[in-house]
């Protein structure tokens, strides 16, 4: 309950059951701006890890730097004991903006990662009806022949989301995919995030700004420090699965943690501006 | 469409489409409506001798020349217009398609070539006719050489701002998910491009025709052109009228045609939701 930051599980999940494990990682742009620095941190299997932090501290650099985006300048990414390279088949990626393709349907939209990744014959009618569920799970159904101008905002991203876990991947990297939603539509695509989740664990390294949000979804939170980006804590949720946003709420622990964790974001917060 | 719009077009369904009809018959009758006063206005300004007869004929003239000459000269020269817009248009737009994307897939020859090609496109083109004319000869020739120099550059160019323009997430997406090159350019910039490219072909088949008629004007033995500088070199102010007119009808034509493709091939992701239907 009473997380510390140097609770044990950072040393468990140094073990062999690592999904992701970065070492001393450290990058710097072009422009001689360093956007993370000294950063330690390890995801085991299955894990859903959050990391929270101000706006511009190097989040999105270490999770483009993990999908391979980014060349590793100094310390060490490894997945499943390799080095990342982009476009591996087992890891997805999802932004904040859905990344559609204007001219194909909702189906169409949601099979296009595995028709890059394993050609045009790979798209049978199996998948075509597993591309099915998955929509109907994240309650677009009757939406598969609607293009992606026919739909609202938050059921665009409802298609990313489908066609992010569409791959099988088993490593998912999340940024801010819901920052852009208003806040009712976040929720709701929060829960459907969880309810996948649930369905088939992935190991998911999810970015956000948003306390509750990582809260909500998080097994481990990681607070990102202000710019160059280094972990200041590390927090363990301890809430039970599934959860239910409105008994967290009442919940007092719920507040405690939150609280927590607010007084070493806005530290850093402070420092940023 | 989707179960949700055609739902909700359904309950309303009476009530719009009656309401559209009655919109549509206004619509049509105030465009014909407008031509009739404009003739009337025309037709009185002779019949009371404050613009004379000669300098811009009649209604009456102008229609009973196109009544006698449509399956005459109007329709043989017509033709040649047609055929010579036909083909400058067609070379305008796979030069240009295939132009765009080279200079789009190799940078490094974009960069060398790219003064060349304003100073080309920012020539007039009025000026370089008699030049196409000692190369190409009177005729075929010389009038598809001046559309196409028009038609060339526009389907050049804008297939270049179709590519480039590139949604740079999609581009993000692309390297996430490991696509290859072709890949690349099969699956996202080539469909990305395909409205901006209509657009430049939309306008290009338009400017065709103007290059062939301006051609036809200069030096030419066939074609509407030649037929306005044939009646206008006899004071035939009814015959230029005509012709001119059955040019503005050429165009709509050809506009209306071009719309209804490009709806077919690419409206229904890149039109504009009607949310505004259910009232």
């Amino acid at each position: 309950m009473e997380a510390s930051s140097t609770r044990d599980s950072r040393s468990k999940g140094r073990g062999h059951e690592a999904h992701v494990c970065i070492e001393d990682l450290e990058h710097r742009f072009a422009s001689g701006l360093k956007a993370v620095d000294d950063v330690s941190l390890s995801v085991r299997q299955g894990e859903l890890v959050v990391i929270v932090g101000p706006s511009g501290c190097g989040k999105t650099t270490i999770l483009n730097l993990v999908a391979g985006l980014l060349p590793v300048q100094t310390g060490k990414v490894l997945i499943k004991g390799e080095p990342p390279l982009a476009g591996r088949r087992d890891t997805a990626y999802m932004f904040a903006q859905d990344a559609l393709l204007p001219w194909r349907t909702v189906i169409e939209n949601v099979v296009f990662g595995i028709e890059i990744r394993g050609g045009k014959s790979s798209i049978d009618a199996s998948t075509k009806e597993r591309a099915r569920t998955i929509l109907a799970n994240v309650g677009l159904r009757g939406f598969e022949k609607a293009y992606p101008r026919q739909l609202s905002h938050g059921m665009r991203q409802r298609v990313a989301l489908a066609r992010t876990f569409m791959m099988d991947s088993p490593l998912l990297l999340m940024d801010e995919p819901f920052g852009a939603l208003d806040a009712h539509t976040k929720l709701t695509l929060e829960q459907e995030l969880l309810r996948l989740w649930e369905q088939s664990r992935r190991t998911v390294i999810f970015i956000t700004h948003d306390l509750a949000e990582a809260i909500f979804l998080a097994d481990r939170i990681l607070v990102c420090s202000a710019r160059p980006g280094h972990i200041v804590s590390e927090i363990d949720v301890p809430f039970r699965r599934p959860r239910d946003l409105n008994a967290l709420q009442q919940c007092e622990e719920y507040h405690q943690l939150y609280q927590r964790i607010w007084v070493d974001l806005s530290k850093e917060m402070v420092k940023q501006a | 469409m989707n179960d949700t719009l055609s739902l909700s077009q359904a309950k309303h369904m009476p009530k719009v489409a009656t309401k559209k009809v009655f919109e549509l018959i206004w619509l049509y009758a105030g465009r014909v409506g407008i031509g009739v006063g404009f003739c009337a206005v025309w037709w009185a300004l002779v019949y009371f001798e404050i613009v004379p007869a000669f300098f811009v004929s009649t209604p009456g003239a102008v229609a009973i020349y196109l009544w006698e000459n449509a399956g005459g000269e109007i329709t043989t020269h017509g033709i040649d217009t047609l055929i010579a817009m036909m083909i400058a248009f067609s070379l305008s737009g796979i030069a240009g398609i295939l132009g765009g994307l080279l200079l789009v897939e190799m940078p490094v020859f974009r960069r060398l070539v790219d003064p060349y090609l304003t100073g080309l496109n920012s020539m007039p083109r009025i000026a370089l006719a008699p030049i196409f004319i000692l190369w190409f000869g009177i005729g075929m020739g010389s009038k598809v050489a001046l559309a196409f120099s028009l038609g060339f550059f526009i389907v050049l160019n804008s297939t270049i701002a179709g590519v480039r323009n590139i949604d740079p997430v999609l581009m993000r997406l692309s390297h996430t998910l490991g696509c290859s090159g072709i890949q690349r350019f099969w699956k996202i910039t080539l469909p990305w491009a395909v409205p901006g490219v209509f657009a430049g072909l939309k306008l290009a088949l338009i400017y065709s025709f103007l290059g062939v008629v301006t051609s036809e004007m200069i030096a030419s033995r066939s074609g509407l052109g030649y037929l306005v500088m044939y009646y206008s070199g006899v004071f035939r102010m009814d015959a230029i009228l005509g012709i001119l007119f059955v040019m503005a009808l050429a165009a709509i034509a050809i506009t209306m045609v071009a719309d209804a493709i490009e709806a077919k091939l690419v409206g229904n992701w890149t039109e504009p939701v009607m949310r505004a239907d259910v009232n």
